[in-house]
């Protein structure tokens, strides 16, 4: 793994074109993609908390994969990636545990509603947050990482069997789907502000995860320094 | 290796058997719990009717997490880890026995709780005998998995007691969830195929984690 | 050198990054608010005591519920003298009284002393009130923020860890002569 530098012509271009996604963004949400005819401009809100999810999920899904890689080759970089991601998705589900409720408090006048989707957000949270206070809670590195990645793949199989049993629980109140759901009957300016924003909250965790790994790897050396001359 | 599980297990069961301290604490536990719910609710009211399979389910999982508390507590406490991992036998001979340990005690728990509950609550809780042995049975061996597998990671934790639920809580809302929903259509007599649906889920719980814990548990106790 | 250094430009231009996107995000949500209206126009029908259309002109309440029956209004207003041709009539909502409702879906129950005007409410979608916006916009705010200062709390991390690191660094290589 190349070590991220800012004088790195890669990452110069990432964060470049990462800020370029941002303001086009910012306009095809705002200016381009029509008003929602029901719901007005409060709809708009669903352009990044649906891209928020999918980052959860992804960063998830990185802490998952990182985890069983970690047991396997036992080699630090793969820890280091998982906790990164772990973080980073602990920031994107709060949002997402945000601005759902600021959604639905003008659209369904309540400011929590436990449909399946935000139930299970709300589940993700709490194994993201045990996940980190776990880290902090074991002393021996090693070791924090070894149980940590454990909990991470526990954690990540954990997530279907929840959504299947809170979609069941709430099947008896048929919850509303949000405007469209995942793009049906959206209006195509819409469906392309909707999917740049996906693109571009995805350059946005690439982004945050090679520099939250930078840090870790500064952290670890800096550890190891202090473990050298103890 | 069966014989090797049985081993252990009757270590545990024996040093059970002397000190009584872990069945007893979680029965007495549990119906504290129950008697307290009981405050909550207006005296006579008959919220508490539908609300008793819930109390029921929350009763035996903050219980049976002070008892999976204990699980490696004795072991790494008094030096007994090291010896039960250099003895002669995988690592899962070790979960399997400790799984089985945990799941035979909250179980007798539960099996005096749940008559005590009944009549607390006014509920009778023998309508469908055999559904609901089979939910707690399922329920019970679900949370004992997940539990079981991060007893083993909390013990190690600086907080071992809060570190538990934590871990465990959102984890098995799967279970949680239909365990109280499976019992709550036992208890207004509805259909099989009810009950089955959620039971299913649980079932298909235990066996995804039952795979994922035989496989990661090694990586726990490793050192 | 295990670390790449961070300089201070870097942490300088990450804060030039997030007060340029702060800017953008007043730029966009300043405009949205002024395009929202206030007002509905609302049609309905009245009868007199015998069930014929009522004409010439009455009072009439109008309350707005969050429900379809019972409960307490969020808002009302009264109406003098609506003019009522063949039973119909039209008003502006929020004339008045001015109205500041959220909810995307609520009920409508007018009310008149002297003429019948049917018992149910009517259900009114409602939207591109202004008060909606404020919640598109904390939503936005919320966002932004929150990210900005991640990535500044990393930033700030990092510059602590690589200053730490030089400190140990230097202490070390003048230990060891």
């Amino acid at each position: 793994m190349p070590s991220p530098n800012s004088r790195n012509p890669w990452m110069f271009l990432l964060g470049a074109s990462l800020l370029v996604c941002m303001v086009v963004d910012l306009y095809l949400i705002f200016e381009f993609a029509p008003e929602e005819r029901s719901m007005g401009h409060v709809q708009r809100i669903f352009y990044f908390h649906v891209p928020s999810a999918w980052v959860s999920f992804l960063a998830f899904f990185v802490v998952f994969v990182a985890s069983i890689r970690y047991l396997w080759k036992r080699e630090r970089k793969y820890d280091m990636a998982a906790n990164s991601a772990a973080e980073i998705g602990v920031l994107f589900s709060s949002l997402v545990l945000v601005t759902g409720p600021i959604w639905a408090r003008p659209v369904w006048n309540t400011w929590w509603e436990w449909t399946p989707r935000l139930t299970l957000f709300m589940v993700l949270w709490f194994i993201f947050i045990a996940y980190l206070m776990l880290r902090n809670f074991v002393e021996d590195e090693e070791r924090s990482a070894r149980f940590c990645a454990v909990f991470g793949i526990v954690g990540f199989v954990d997530v279907p069997i929840v959504y299947m049993s809170i979609r069941l629980w709430r099947d008896i109140h048929p919850s509303p789907v949000i405007a469209g759901g995942e793009g049906s009957g959206l209006h195509p300016d819409m469906k392309i502000a909707f999917y740049f924003s996906l693109f571009t909250f995805t350059l946005l965790f690439v982004y945050l995860f090679v520099h939250r790994l930078r840090l870790e790897k500064s952290s670890v050396a800096l550890s190891d320094l202090k473990k050298e001359m103890a | 290796m069966m014989n090797k599980v049985a081993v252990i297990l009757w270590k545990d069961l024996l040093t059970e058997i002397r000190s009584k301290e872990m069945v007893f604490s979680m029965l007495v536990f549990s119906l504290m719990v129950a008697v307290i719910f009981n405050f909550s609710f207006p005296p006579g009211s008959d919220f508490i009717q539908d609300a008793a399979p819930g109390i029921l389910w929350m009763t035996f999982i903050f219980a049976s997490l002070l008892g999976m508390n204990r699980t490696f507590v004795y072991e790494v406490d008094k030096g007994c880890m090291q010896g039960l991992m250099l003895a002669p036998i995988d690592r899962i001979v070790i979960y399997i026995s400790k799984l089985l340990v945990n799941f035979i005690f909250i179980t007798l728990v539960e099996l005096i709780a749940l008559p005590l509950f009944g009549i607390f609550f006014k509920l009778d809780v023998l309508t469908s005998p055999g559904q609901l042995a089979l939910v707690m049975l399922v329920s019970t061996l679900g949370f004992t998995i997940i539990g079981t597998l991060f007893s083993a990671i909390a013990v190690n934790t600086k907080t071992r007691e809060v570190m538990l639920p934590i871990l465990h809580f959102p984890v098995s809302i799967p279970v949680i969830i239909c365990a109280v929903q499976a019992t709550t259509a036992i208890f207004q007599e509805q259909a099989w195929s009810v009950v089955w649906g959620w039971t299913k889920i649980v079932i298909f719980f235990d066996v995804i984690f039952f795979i994922v814990a035989f496989w990661t548990f090694e990586f726990i106790l490793e050192e | 050198m295990i670390c790449d250094k961070i300089s201070e430009e870097e942490v300088i231009s990450q804060m030039k990054k997030s007060v340029i996107l702060a800017i953008f995000a007043l730029v966009f949500a300043v405009p949205l608010q002024a395009q929202v209206a206030r007002l509905v126009h609302f049609q309905g029908t009245v009868m007199d005591s015998t069930g014929n259309a009522f004409a010439g002109s009455t009072d009439l309440t109008f309350s707005i519920y969050g429900r379809p029956r019972s409960g307490q209004p969020f808002w009302s207003e009264t109406h003098d003298n609506v003019q009522v041709t063949d039973g119909t009539y039209s008003v502006l909502l929020g004339s008045k009284n001015p109205l500041k409702l959220s909810f995307y879906e609520y009920f409508l129950e007018v009310s008149s002393d002297h003429v019948a005007t049917g018992e149910r409410r009517v259900m009114i979608v409602g939207s591109g009130y202004n008060f909606r916006l404020w919640f598109l916009f904390s939503a936005y705010t919320v966002v932004w923020l929150a990210l900005f200062l991640y990535i500044f709390s990393i930033s700030r991390r990092q510059k602590r860890i690589i200053s730490e690191l030089e400190i140990l660094a230097e202490v070390k290589g003048s230990a060891r002569p």
